[in-house]
């Protein structure tokens, strides 16, 4: 892919308010046996994204920035020190979040936690590929049976 | 380079200029083709990286407007509710195929015989049949042989791919309905296959395979074409052809890799750059002799565009299906309502083609796009109900030729060598609209009865324009077509077109194995006139 510039790097504070907006959008599983999209580690390949994105990445940076505002005003900490339940309605509240989703899912299932959690293995598909069953062609019967159905001419 | 001149020069390396390239080198002729895109390398490939599922919205989706590598040109295709897809490259466009390989049926070269609409082809089935017979041995192409949907002796060199428990249900729902199914016709190495190996069933099909076992034409035709002597130069963006005094095809005017402008002198011109890169080179074409456009004296460079509006059906099944192992795009294809039914209430038809399920990213973006797929506290209960419990089924319905629907030159748009954009302008025939609705209707029925509990319907497909026809079309009379039925342009006899802009139909299955046969039939013709090729 595309070597993309350090310039445009989050700072860590930005990084990490960045983790709890993605929490927030896809939350760890009732269950615990799926991460949530920030501790999932997410924030890098959206992070990578927004760089490519200049005008989603100034959304972004300013979002954080009111997050952290309004958290102050609400609930007397900063975002990131808020409980979960206070950070998901402060992100449903500020809106930018909702941009974020796709590139939050496509970042989310590619992680190795989450594809073992959903049943693949973690790896890409090659080079080992995988198996599938032989062929049932026992099925073709009724089809055989048929006579010609295309048109002679 | 610039000074020699040579006999044939072939603009285009993807699948109709590969065939037609291997088929020729045995003339010993000193042959050139010329390709705006480079080689992709077995590295390149997204199937090979944790990010795969991620690079169809970046470097390797199938817009090129989207992936915007330098060798794309753009597209302004927003005057159509259906976006074109391609790839260029060494390979063209089935660097990205799914590789679902099917023949046109006898019927379809007699559209306006049998069913009054559309037009005949100059040419017929079994003018085509032993080219499709050699194109399956050369692609590599794997099958059954004995589908009542075609006529007895069609043959292919490999066992069919696996259908999978995904497959097999569906085969069941079919079989409960009475409806004709039949494994796909691909052109994937079920085995080792002449030096190419084995598919694995990584299911990374549309975005490339690493493993060669796909038959893209880099890795079929193209490497003994090589061995022959034809020569490819990569990375030369031809901008237009040229002709001398007489009118006749001179060469062309290119940009290499650095973007310098170069000359190429050729004895013979052939145009294999694709149903839209055609027109658009032709149209770019301009001379004293052919101010509208080489070759183009009929008016009918870049009118008939035809595509395949398709529809798409995705069924939820309550069990896993293990939908992410196999081709992507070849399982079994059912031509149930393939030929003209007028009860139906549309002319022509469609096949149904069975996809495989869809990748964890795909999955979620499907779900979202189709408001599926919430984030937030409902979100992995959402997605456990799509995941690995999905099957997409395409319906691919004959598009009829209609000469408002066009490939035209953007007044604005241009290539990053400033050479004009192809501008698309396309409306969905009220035929295509009723085939749409019927396709959807009988796609819920044949996923229900197969056990899905629910289904997902995109009709048509926005960003299924792959199979691009029609906008050079072939015939018999200069008045109502481009060129003859050997490809030759009527208006300069050293000219050639060989790709599926020679279509004068578009049929209702997957283009490319006749775009080859139809390549070989022109080589093989050429060949056979040598001494008088220009009379
Ligand atoms: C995602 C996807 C899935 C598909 N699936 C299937 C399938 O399952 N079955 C099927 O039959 N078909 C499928 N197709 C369509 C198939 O790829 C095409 O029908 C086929 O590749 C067309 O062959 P072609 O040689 O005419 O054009 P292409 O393969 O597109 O090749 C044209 C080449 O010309 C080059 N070119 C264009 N203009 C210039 C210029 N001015 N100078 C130099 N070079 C130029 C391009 O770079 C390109 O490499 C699919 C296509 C896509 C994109
Ligand atoms: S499924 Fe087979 S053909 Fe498709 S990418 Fe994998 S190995 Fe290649």
């Amino acid at each position: 892919m595309t070597d993309i510039p350090a310039a445009a790097d989050l700072s860590a504070d930005q990084r990490r308010a960045l983790a709890c907006v993605l929490d927030a959008l896809v939350p760890p599983s009732p269950d615990g046996r799926l991460p949530g999209a920030g501790a999932a580690g997410v924030a890098t390949h959206v992070e990578r994204t927004l760089r490519t994105l200049p005008d989603l990445r100034a959304m972004v940076v300013d979002g954080l920035r009111d997050l952290d505002v309004q958290a102050r005003a609400q609930h007397g900490r900063p975002f990131v020190a808020c409980g979960e339940g206070e950070r998901a309605a402060l992100v449903a509240a500020q809106g930018f979040g909702y941009a974020l989703v796709p590139h939050t899912y496509v970042g989310y299932y590619q992680q190795d936690a989450v594809l073992e959690a959903i049943g693949m293995e973690p790896r890409p598909p090659h080079p080992k590929g995988y198996t599938v069953a032989e062929n049932d062609l026992s099925l073709l019967a009724p089809v055989k049976a048929r006579s010609k159905r295309y048109r002679e001419c | 380079m610039s000074s020699e001149s040579v006999d044939v020069l072939i603009i285009g390396a993807g699948a109709a200029g590969a065939a037609f390239a291997w088929s020729m080198a045995e003339t010993r002729m000193n042959i050139l083709c010329l390709e705006q895109g480079g080689w992709v390398k077995t590295d390149d490939y997204p199937g090979l990286r944790a990010d795969w599922e991620a690079r169809q919205f970046g470097d390797f989706a199938f817009s090129p407007n989207v992936r915007g590598r330098r060798e794309d040109y753009p597209i302004n295709d927003g005057g159509s509710p259906i976006q074109i897809s391609n790839f260029n490259a060494v390979g063209g466009s089935t660097i990205l195929y799914a590789a679902h390989f099917p023949r046109f049926h006898p019927s379809d070269f007699r559209v306006r015989t049998l069913d009054g609409v559309g037009d005949d082809w100059p040419i017929d089935y079994a003018t085509l049949a032993p080219w499709y017979d050699l194109n399956a041995r050369m692609m590599g192409v794997s099958g059954l042989t004995g589908d009542p949907m075609y006529p007895p002796d069609k043959r292919v060199p490999l066992p069919p791919v696996p259908l999978g428990k995904l497959g097999e249900m569906l085969a069941r729902g079919f079989n409960a309905l009475g409806w004709h199914w039949w494994p796909s016709d691909s052109a994937i190495t079920t085995a080792e296959y002449e030096g190419r190996a084995a598919c694995i069933n990584a299911g990374t099909c549309l975005l490339g395979c690493p493993q060669g076992a796909k038959a893209s034409s880099d890795v079929t035709y193209w490497p003994l074409a090589i061995r022959k002597g034809v020569r490819v130069e990569a990375h030369c963006r031809v901008r237009e052809i040229t002709v001398d005094e007489r009118g006749m095809a001179d060469g062309v005017i290119y940009y290499d890799a650095v973007g310098t402008e170069r000359r190429q002198r050729a004895h013979v011109v052939v145009v294999a750059c694709n149903g839209v890169g055609t027109p658009r080179l032709l149209l770019n074409s301009r001379s004293k002799h052919f101010p509208d456009g080489l070759a183009n004296r009929s008016g009918l460079v870049g009118k008939r565009l035809m595509f395949h509006p398709y529809a798409l059906v995705t069924g939820i099944f309550p069990e896993r299906l293990e939908g992410y192992k196999g081709p992507s795009g070849c399982c079994i294809i059912s031509q149930e309502f393939y030929e003209t039914d007028r009860a139906r209430g549309f002319l022509r038809g469609y096949s149904f083609e069975m996809l495989r399920g869809f990748g964890p990213v795909s999955t979620a973006m499907i779900g979202l796009s189709a408001g599926r797929m919430p984030h937030g506290a409902d979100h992995h209960r959402a997605f456990d109900q799509l995941w690995d419990r999905n099957a997409g089924m395409v319906a691919i319905c004959e598009d009829l030729p209609d000469e408002r629907n066009t490939v035209t030159l953007d007044p604005e748009l241009g290539d990053s060598d400033g050479v004009p954009a192809p501008r698309i302008t396309y409306r969905l025939s009220e035929n295509s609209r009723a085939m749409l609705d019927h396709a959807v209707a009988r796609g819920a029925e044949v996923l229900a009865a197969s056990g899905a509990t629910d289904t997902m319907v995109q009709a048509p497909l926005p960003f299924a324009g792959w199979h691009l026809m029609g906008t050079a079309r072939m015939g018999i009379d200069p008045a109502t077509s481009v060129v003859n039925e050997w490809g030759r342009a009527h208006d300069v006899k050293n000219l050639f077109v060989i790709d599926g802009s020679v279509f004068p139909t578009s049929a209702g299955v997957n283009p490319t194995n006749t775009i080859q046969a139809v390549a070989l039939h022109v080589a093989d013709t050429m060949k056979k006139n040598l001494a008088n090729l220009f009379d």
